[in-house]
């Protein structure tokens, strides 16, 4: 433990520790810029240098280990030399744009100008000027101000795990770019802006929108996936201009993924709605509050009147908060309404017994970390908790391994080996790995595949495995086959498994009971609350109420909803965006989004995080709880007049009680439960793989236009060869309804033979009918990127 | 005197650079006699320590102690590196022993590699060097032929491999955290130290790199003893050394010579000055090393304690000979663009300052020098010396701020006249 | 984009590094490609990086990080006249003028028959040979300017073997 002194502090400090990191524990500032915590040390800027006793020379405070007896200083005359000297340095082909860069006000490089510049440069030959390029829609580049720290650099390939930036040429030629200009598409590119200490990599969704000292800070949560991170909202006025992480160790370190970052850009959307709206003759018209309230209590109670609280249908995003949650199912409940469903991507409800209390991690997030065999099961984690993830690259980074099994191969920033079922045999996959992890099949195992056997043999032998259910099992249209054999695989291997919550709020959904046949806190409901077999939007239903979803492009049965809600009675939607619910909605309800509303959520873990409003609601639009509270009091449902926000929290908490963090992943499957699996060849078709991207999967995200990608379908290249079908074809689909749809083909041997891959949550893909849906392929054309 | 007697003894042979040849003139004795002497690889080291072999690739580190620094009893390979990238201006040395005299640096690796258990080598050749490069590659199949490589070298349990890795253009790849960077196929940016390379070196295992010529004097070391190298030079200072003498002298090249030989006597062997010139100033070690005025060179020995007295240092024995032709700040200005040329960019000083040099010495140069720029260059180069990972930037600086030194009225005739000292006076003449 | 035969060589290259240190033996790739193709286009860098597995950033990095890279296409015959202190010292700015007056063209420029180009480079590490220069495989050595018009009347004849 070596001793040393800084600035005439005494300081005891591990071994190891450079001068840089127990500066910090005494908090003596020594300025830096390319020295992060969570990056390599390059010692490459030479701004942090101190003067050290007995050294020749002063000596970089990020990269020097501490030892025993040093004496440093780190404002003597000699240091102070040293930091005026390499600032000069690194000004002298710094552009004097301050006054216009977005990077003012919040620039280390500004700041530390303040405090150690020397006033009077001598330089006076000209400036260097470096050639921008187009990285993307998301970061804006000004290469001349690049003080080439390379902590972007470091970034790709340390934390991202793809490496897109690099520093090209070399002495003051160096300079910061992707290979020749192509785009980021890093879905953690956004943090190099962050990380950037100067304005060469700043927001280009929020370039020249305002000055980073007129904006309002707000504390807040990201509402878009299940790990939660907190973020800190900036506004101006009634506008969100920006999106940044906040440091949250314990959960998102301090960092988001692009989601989190730029959906924001979706707040604007030309759909919002800020009046609510009452269909009239035929069309939506604007009208008042007072009028719509009671045009939907009018419109419910006729059909719980005619046709019975059996006949109405509550749907609600798995994004809302808690107390959205459980004013929502406590107004339906107290209708009689039993059909109150979060699950829009589900389609087989068979297991619904066997559900977990909530889909709980069952650790920690940090404690992923320290996996040394983790099985993702249906899960892409990289775009559905891309900081989830996160923490399974370290543990690969630290050694361990991460097994994926799929339908399809994804592309992960890490080393994974990856499993793929043969179209439709996914639930056979875990079959066999269960078998043979059991040794059973040891005498057949000559016939297996390889790395069935090897994964097999992964998990037999990893002391304490880790099997991860992701979305994409939910997803299944044998989702309940698919859990029974998750869980003999996990029996088996005596693995833990923990569940990878689809969305920002599922774990809530579940716990306040926003599922049919589950009260909050996970009581059972009563007997038959099983939900029917078309679940939300089964033909039995004549009315719905719709509370921040589209089903259109949200559910997996998007065509069967889309065609239920046309049928329907009566549609209440409560959103903030209008979209398809043009098409539908008798009464229209305008919401607050997130950025306008408080709330709180469960996270992944079972974390329970709050957040409040950082601008004010758009026009006439109002938190949702609101809206559910005076829905309730038109409705006369009883003990849902809170008052306040506090109030319903209250309520919930006390509904809920104490809940375990870690809870049992899987309850009793239903006897003789059938796999329901290569429901027979597609034939001629191609069976429907897909998932939603990580830039479609809800409405608001969907909306932010610098995050869209265009759809596309990949086939294996077999598949496509068998139907005459090159890379780049435009592929006309049709769909079993015949339904049809035009898109991009992209070849991808990841994909199973026999199945086509679609990214979801378009339109286009989602009239074709849901993963495991049959369509027929034909050439259509080259489509326009394959032309240029 | 003992000219041309250790590293380049066989230049003058036919086919110097063939096994046969090295072998008829006593090659692989030394390998031999470590083998099956056998000697201990700690009885080489130390007779590594007592011949005061200094390290030719310009810092002069004594060859033993770094040798013992590698550790013992470590998991994983430990490396044995060749530094052959010799880039420096004025450096010329190591091009010569790889075309004459592969298979001595060759030998004195795997003596090296059994002194401190190295499993594997490379030879870090600049990518310039073609034709070095062949002859090198072809010496190394001869040495894998005749068993001297590669698995059980002479029948014994000691195994070594070795490798060219060729260099694509870059001085900084002779530093030696930046060859071991550009080994591993990247850029060569030096890095940080600590860890130094005995610790952290190539793929971060244990590795000792050492420079073509201090390879190549290991054979006779062995095969003599370290008190007989010792001898040939001066105490601290063992053995004899290259010296390449270029620039304005009249009979240029390459002179192995003991330590401590009078510079005026390596003058002579150069064939001297071009006639009717005066010495004006000389490099005394590759353009890294600071500029001592002619009339003191005269009087200076030609080794590493000699030099560093006189304010310069021997660094790779890279002799640059001034006269009087030629402008200082002309030379200077020169000097300072590979500097700028050169810099991996990493260190801000460096990137920098190299290119603000360059740029001051390049406005003197050209008539547009103000009154404040001699201030401002010393004010640069002290701000760029010791602040940077490795010592190249220290190296741009040296020349720079001695010259100022030494010839002020050159920089401010041009300064104030707008015009050359050396030129007017030619034409005034 | 390479035939058999580089690519043969770059599997001899590989195999000189520990079979995980792919990496090592992509300045030696980047070297092979040029050879063939003449310089490096970017296709043929993202193919070069394909090839050991790396990013394709990566490579480029490598790239343009060493100066015997060429990125843009030169002449067959590439002058790479070394002006750095010593061969300066010994005349390498005539060497140079009079390589631009003979060929018609300037620094780092090619000629239009696609000959040659001339380019200065800094020290080769052949001090005591100055002025010289490196010309493809070898060094040319002790330069002047009649020497230099034999060498180029010589390529110009198509012997590319002199020295
Ligand atoms: C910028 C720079 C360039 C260098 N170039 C060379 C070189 O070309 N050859 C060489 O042997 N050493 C060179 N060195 C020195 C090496 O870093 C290292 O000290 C040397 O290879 C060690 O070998 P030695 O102990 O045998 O001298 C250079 C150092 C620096 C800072
Ligand atoms: S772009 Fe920013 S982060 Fe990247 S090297 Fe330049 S200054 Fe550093
Ligand atoms: S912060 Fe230490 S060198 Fe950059």
């Amino acid at each position: 433990m070596p001793r040393i002194e800084i600035d005439g502090q005494e300081l005891e400090v591990s071994a190891g520790t450079t001068i840089m990191e127990a500066a910090t524990q005494l908090g003596i500032y020594i300025p830096f810029f390319c020295y992060h915590p969570k990056l390599s040390v390059a010692a490459n800027c030479r701004m942090c240098l101190v003067d050290v006793e007995k050294q020749a020379k002063p000596l970089p405070a990020c990269a020097t280990p501490a030892s025993d007896g040093m004496k440093i200083s780190t404002s003597s005359r000699r240091a102070r030399m040293a930091q005026q000297g390499v600032l000069e340095f690194l000004l002298i082909n710094h552009p004097l744009d301050c006054p216009i860069c977005d990077q003012g006000g919040e620039c280390p490089l500004q700041d530390v100008t303040m405090g150690y510049a020397n006033p009077h440069s001598l330089y006076t030959e000209e400036k260097r000027v470096v050639e921008d390029k187009d990285i993307g829609p998301l970061i804006a580049t000004e290469m001349t101000r690049c003080i080439q720290c390379t902590r972007c650099v470091r970034f790709g390939q340390e934390i991202g795990g793809i490496m897109e930036l690099g520093a090209t040429g070399r002495g003051e030629k160096m300079a910061i770019g992707t290979y020749v200009g192509r785009a980021v598409r890093s879905e953690l590119s956004g943090n190099m802006i962050d990380l950037c200490p100067v304005g060469a990599l700043t927001s280009k969704p929020f370039r020249y929108r305002a000055r980073s000292w007129e904006l309002k800070h707000t504390p807040s949560l990201c509402p878009h996936c299940s790990t939660g991170c907190s973020t800190d909202v900036q506004s101006l006025g009634r506008e969100v201009l920006r999106v940044t992480p906040r440091i949250n160790e314990a959960v998102n370190e301090e960092w988001i993924c692009d989601r989190g970052r730029f959906a924001y850009a979706g707040l604007g959307a030309s759909d919002r709605i800020t009046r609510p709206l009452l269909r009239v003759n035929g069309r939506l018209q604007e009208v008042s509050w007072a009028e719509a309230l009671d045009a939907a209590a009018a419109g419910l109670e006729q059909v719980l009147a005619e046709n019975g609280p059996d006949s109405v249908s509550g749907v609600i995003s798995p994004q809302s908060t808690n107390e959205e949650l459980f004013l929502f199912q406590g107004l339906l409940r107290g209708l009689g309404v039993q059909a109150i469903e979060h699950r829009l991507r589900q389609t087989d409800f068979r297991a619904d017994a066997a559900m977990p209390l909530y889909p709980a991690l069952n650790m920690s997030l940090e404690h992923l970390e320290g996996e040394s065999l983790v099985f993702l099961c249906h899960a892409y984690p990289r775009e559905q908790q891309p900081l989830t993830n996160h923490r399974l690259r370290k543990s690969v980074l630290a050694g361990g391994q991460v097994w994926a099994v799929d339908s399809v191969r994804r592309e992960f920033n890490y080393p994974v080996h990856g499993l793929v079922a043969e179209a439709g045999q996914d639930a056979a996959l875990y079959r066999t790995l269960a078998r043979c992890v059991q040794g059973l099949a040891e005498e057949d195992g000559a016939g297996l595949p390889a790395e069935v056997l090897e994964a097999a043999c992964a998990l037999r032998d990893a002391a304490d495995p880790l099997l991860l259910v992701g979305s994409g099992v939910l997803q299944h249209p044998g989702a309940a086959g698919l859990m029974a054999a998750i869980a003999e695989l996990a029996e088996a291997a005596g693995a833990r498994v923990g569940w990878l919550a689809e969305a920002a709020n599922s774990a809530g959904a579940w716990l306040l009971g926003c599922v049919p046949g589950r009260l909050p806190g996970g009581v059972p409901a009563g007997t038959d609350s099983r939900p029917p077999a078309g679940g939300a939007w089964d033909a039995r239903f004549r009315a719905w109420i719709l509370m921040g979803v589209e089903p259109g492009l949200d559910a997996m049965a998007a065509v069967q909803a889309r065609q239920s809600l046309a049928d329907a009675r009566f549609v209440l939607t409560i959103s903030a965006f209008l979209g398809e619910a043009e098409a539908y909605a008798d009464v229209v309800l305008p919401m607050a989004v997130w950025a306008e509303s408080a709330g709180s959520y469960f996270n992944n873990e079972g974390r329970l995080q709050s957040f409040r409003a950082a601008v004010k609601a758009s026009g006439e639009a109002r938190p949702a709880w609101k809206i559910l509270r005076v829905l309730a009091d038109h409705l006369q449902v009883a003990d849902l007049a809170f008052d306040d926000l506090d109030s319903v929290r209250s309520a919930w908490e006390t509904r809920l009680g104490d809940f375990p963090l870690d809870v049992p992943a899987f309850g009793g499957f239903p006897e003789g439960l059938a796999l329901m699996e290569g429901a027979g060849s597609p034939g001629e078709g191609c069976r429907i793989l897909g998932d939603w991207s990580i830039y479609q999967g809800d409405p608001l995200v969907r909306r932010s236009v610098p995050l869209q990608q265009p759809a596309g379908c990949r086939l294996h290249p077999e598949t496509a060869a068998r139907q005459g079908l090159r890379d780049g074809d435009m592929v006309e689909l049709q769909g079993p309804g015949g339904q049809g749809t035009q898109l991009p083909l992209a070849l991808d041997a990841g994909v199973a033979p026999g199945a086509i891959w679609l990214s979801l949550g378009h339109p286009g893909t989602q009239a074709l009918g849901g993963v495991g849906a049959t369509v027929v392929l034909a050439r259509a054309g080259v489509s326009a990127g394959a032309q240029a | 005197m003992y000219v041309n007697g250790v590293t380049l003894r066989n230049r003058g042979l036919p086919d110097s650079h063939r096994i046969g040849v090295y072998r008829q003139t006593g090659g692989y004795g030394a390998l031999a006699k470590v083998l099956q002497g056998p000697m201990s690889p700690d009885q080489i080291i130390s007779e590594m320590k007592l011949s005061a072999l200094r390290g030719r690739g310009g810092a002069g580190f004594p060859t033993g102690l770094k040798w013992s620094f590698m550790p013992k009893g470590v998991a994983g390979t430990k490396y044995l590196l060749c530094n052959a990238d010799e880039g420096e201006p004025g450096t010329c040395k190591d091009r010569d022993i790889m075309r004459y005299e592969p298979h001595r640096l060759i030998e004195g690796m795997i003596i090296g590699a059994y002194a401190m258990g190295a499993r594997s080598g490379y030879i870090y050749i600049r990518g310039e060097f073609v034709e070095p490069i062949r002859t090198v590659e072809a010496a190394i199949d001869e040495a894998y032929a005749a068993g001297l490589l590669g698995e059980r070298i002479l029948g014994t349990d000691f195994s070594f491999d070795l490798a060219v890795h060729r260099g694509a253009g870059a001085y900084i790849c002779g530093e030696e955290t930046a060859l071991m960077e550009s080994l591993e196929g990247k850029k060569g940016q030096p890095r940080f130290k600590p860890p130094f390379p005995a610790s952290y070196g190539l793929y971060g295992q244990p590795t000792t790199i050492n420079n073509v010529e201090t390879f190549a004097s290991v054979p006779d070391i062995v095969l003599h003893g370290g008190e007989w190298f010792l001898k040939l030079g001066k105490p601290n200072n063992g053995g004899t050394k290259i010296f390449s003498v270029t620039g304005h002298v009249r009979n240029p090249g390459n002179f192995e010579v003991p330590m401590g030989t009078p510079f005026r006597d390596l003058l002579g062997m150069a064939g001297g000055l071009h006639p009717g010139r005066r010495l004006k100033a000389v490099i005394p070690g590759g353009t890294s090393t600071a500029m001592v005025a002619g009339d003191a060179m005269m009087e200076l020995a030609m080794d590493y304690d000699s030099i560093s007295k006189a304010g310069s240092a021997l660094g790779a024995g890279s002799v640059i000979v001034i006269d009087d032709s030629v402008c200082i700040v002309r030379v200077v200005e020169r000097i300072a663009r590979f500097y700028m040329h050169e810099s991996c960019g990493q260190c801000t000083p460096c990137r920098e300052g190299m290119g603000w040099l360059w740029r001051v010495l390049h406005r003197i140069e050209n008539g547009q020098g103000r009154e404040p720029d001699l201030d401002l260059l010393q004010n640069v180069g002290s701000r760029i010396e010791g602040r940077t990972i490795c010592a190249l930037a220290d190296g741009g600086v040296a020349p720079v701020v001695s010259s100022l030194r030494l010839f002020p009225e050159e920089y401010e005739h041009h300064i104030r006249q707008g015009s050359c000292l050396v030129t007017d006076s030619r034409s005034v003449a | 984009m390479l035939s058999e035969a580089s690519l043969a060589e770059i599997a001899r290259e590989r195999a000189k590094y520990p079979p995980e240190r792919a990496r090592s033996a992509l300045l030696a790739a980047l070297r092979i490609a040029q050879a063939e193709h003449g310089y490096l286009p970017e296709t043929l860098v993202e193919y070069v990086a394909g090839l050991l597995e790396l990013p394709a950033i990566q490579a480029f990095e490598v790239a343009t990080f060493y100066s015997m890279y060429d990125l843009r296409p030169v002449g067959k015959y590439k002058f790479c006249v070394c002006g750095s202190v010593s061969c300066f010292l010994n005349g390498s700015d005539g060497i140079l003028a009079h390589l631009q007056e003979r060929l018609g063209v300037g620094l780092g420029e090619t000629t239009p028959d696609g000959l040659f180009t001339i380019a200065e480079v800094e020290c080769l590490g052949a001090c005591k040979d100055a002025p010289v220069m490196q010309l493809g495989d070898r060094y040319v050595e002790t330069l002047t300017p009649e020497s230099l018009d034999v060498l180029i009347g010589q390529l110009r004849g198509g012997r590319d073997d002199v020295r």
